[in-house]
């Protein structure tokens, strides 16, 4: 039996849609649960249903074979997991966003007085110090929009899928970082001692998304 | 004062000790068993020794001598070796045989555990090239596994030179830099981007590109074959396949598979790769492979196949199976109304090989009694003029 770390949300239907297409009755999942662990043993799979952020330590620790998680989540965690597929879901980009009325209009705007308010401290320092800006980051959980708006940061680093939220609180993004989309992850020893099986799913996922496209 | 400790150190209390040095012991018996002869190098050397690039740089526990060299805790054992045989051992008649058992220390909190300071165990096989060498050390590590008793592991076989081989067509260095990155950070999505954008031949990006292809069984050697024109991989993958069928001769309980895709992060590997991992781990068990350039940087040019084994690894493998021991008290508890009494009989005890505690608090029988139970020594003697009582 696979066990897979998945995120709860609209992004675990998006998955188990898939798995039902490569053959991997899952129907289990849509039901409404408060369970942590649920098992689809006619797919030969436990589902391990944890916070974005702990799929990557989960799969590392090998507490889970498998991991469904974002290349955003995935880049920030800095985790040793093999990363195997593009699931080519949950798109979305992250950026550099700053207030429209600052006149900020590209990164190396920022000086080294800039504070950055992100969810992705990692991510954004890195992003940063590779174009020679001493920024300042701001490690946030929640609602990074409201950084600027309360005079908390300069700029933001965050994810967006189209935008909206971003014009609704008046910032402008001025740079894209990366894109990002759900990857299928997998702990290095399962991937090793499970490769059959493993490999089995992942050709199934692989013919799924080749129809799809 | 603080009763704390860095992070990723940690005490080891008397059954900790105990279960450890079982272990040790087992292993150093396999040591003899082999024909190995154990070394031990120095906690913390130059710092130079050790550096091989910005990384290394970043794990390493630096600091100042009085003069102002830079020196360094070891952070491994097969570098300081090297340099010992390049050194103390360059007219001892080849090949030789080492091993080690000995502490590790490194900044890289990023593993599971996150120990800064780990156990390794290892040996190294030093003045021979030949494939049987490369078999000895696989089949070796996998008797180390045994005789601590971690069974079911399984050992993975690569090559570097195959992976450098493909590499000779890709003419681009940042290419080359980001495919062997994505390698080594198992990246197979990110991978397929770099490999599919590169230079390489089509028949190689297809080979690289379906990494699952890459691992397997001994017909992973001939489905590569098949389907790469590259002699100097021809060549690995011979070397790879001779590797192979030696180890299995060994009938080591170990399976064994072959993983094309295997590249490690230390630059020294030159030849056969391989790793060992048990299902209940999600991480290394074992690491080791051939490094036929290190001796040459210390002046003398030597071929060497070694490896490392991580004992807290295996120590956390066992202890989820239920199989770590409890601490074995044979100590007899001593008191008696006459103290020079009991430490005459201590002494003559202790003559015959047994291990006794002796009171220093002159106690009663009956507190003696209590204080041994509460300390969980079974047997026990109170000594006084009229005789000895025993229980």
């Amino acid at each position: 039996m696979l066990r897979i770390a998945v995120a709860k949300g609209r992004l675990l239907a998006a998955f188990a849609e898939m798995l039902e297409n490569a053959g991997y009755p899952c129907d289990v999942l849509e039901k409404e649960t408060r369970k942590l662990v649920i098992d689809a043993p006619s797919a030969g799979l436990r589902f391990i249903l944890a916070k974005p952020t702990d799929v990557p330590t989960y799969v590392e620790y090998g507490a889970a074979d498998l991991g469904v998680v974002g290349k955003d989540t995935l880049t920030e965690a800095q985790k040793h997991v093999a990363e195997l597929l593009d699931l080519g879901y949950g798109r979305c980009r992250m950026i550099v966003a700053v207030p429209e009325a600052a006149g900020i209009e590209q990164v190396t705007d920022l000086d080294f007085n800039s504070r950055v308010a992100s969810k992705y401290p990692n991510i954004a320092s890195a992003y940063f110090r590779s174009h020679g800006i001493q920024a300042e980051v701001i490690p946030l959980n929640g609602s990074i929009e409201l950084g600027p708006i309360i005079g908390l940061s300069d700029a933001i680093v965050d994810i967006t899928e189209t935008g909206r939220t971003l014009i609704e609180n008046g910032l402008l993004p001025i740079a894209d970082i990366m894109e990002s989309t759900s990857r299928l992850v997998a702990n290095r020893v399962s991937l090793k001692v499970q490769r059959a099986e493993i490999g089995r799913l992942v050709s199934g996922l692989q013919e799924v998304l080749a129809c799809e496209s | 004062m603080r009763a704390q400790t860095p992070r990723g150190v940690k005490d080891l209390l008397p059954a900790d000790v105990q279960w450890k040095q079982q272990l040790e012991a087992a292993i150093r018996q396999e040591f003899r068993s082999w024909g190995y002869h154990e070394v031990a190098t120095p906690t913390f050397e130059f710092f130079e020794t050790f550096n091989r690039g910005q990384a290394t740089f970043e794990q390493a526990y630096t600091f100042l001598d009085q003069d102002g060299q830079l020196l360094a805790l070891r952070s491994d054992l097969t570098t300081p070796i090297a340099r010992m045989v390049a050194s103390r051992l360059r007219r001892a008649p080849k090949p030789l045989r080492l091993a080690y058992a000995a502490n590790t220390f490194r900044y890289d909190s990023s593993h599971v555990g996150g120990g800064r300071e780990r156990c390794q165990a290892g040996a190294e096989l030093v003045g021979t090239g030949s494939s049987s060498a490369d078999a000895e050390t696989i089949a070796f590590a996998s008797a180390l596994l045994a005789s601590l008793g971690v069974a079911e592991v399984q050992f993975d076989i690569g090559h570097v030179q195959f992976f450098h081989s493909l590499m000779q067509d890709c003419h681009s260095k940042t290419d080359r830099v980001s495919i062997r990155q994505a390698l080594i950070q198992q990246d197979y999505v990110g991978l397929q981007r770099v490999v599919r954008a590169s230079g390489l031949p089509e028949q190689t990006k297809d080979l690289l590109c379906d990494t699952d292809r890459l691992r397997g069984g001994p017909e992973v050697i001939d489905y590569v074959r098949q389907r790469t024109d590259c002699a100097e991989a021809w060549v690995a993958l011979d070397n790879l396949s001779e590797i192979y069928r030696t180890t299995e001769a060994y009938g080591a309980a170990s399976q064994l598979h072959i993983d094309l895709s295997m590249v490690k992060t230390l630059d020294y590997y030159t030849g056969m790769v391989f790793e060992g991992c048990a299902p209940q781990m999600g991480s290394m068990l074992v690491s080791g492979g051939r490094y036929d350039g290190l001796h040459a940087q210390f002046g003398e040019d030597l071929p060497a196949v070694g490896f490392a084994l991580e004992l807290e690894a295996a120590m956390q493998i066992l202890e989820a199976q239920g199989r770590r021991p409890k601490l074995t008290q044979d100590t007899v508890f001593a008191a008696g109304d006459d103290h020079s009494l009991v430490v005459k009989y201590a002494a003559e005890q202790r003559a015959a090989g047994r291990s006794v505690e002796v009171d220093v608090d002159g106690l009663s029988l009956a507190e003696a009694q209590h204080r041994a139970a509460e300390r969980g020594l079974v047997h026990g003697v109170y000594i006084s003029q009229s005789g000895l009582r025993t229980w």
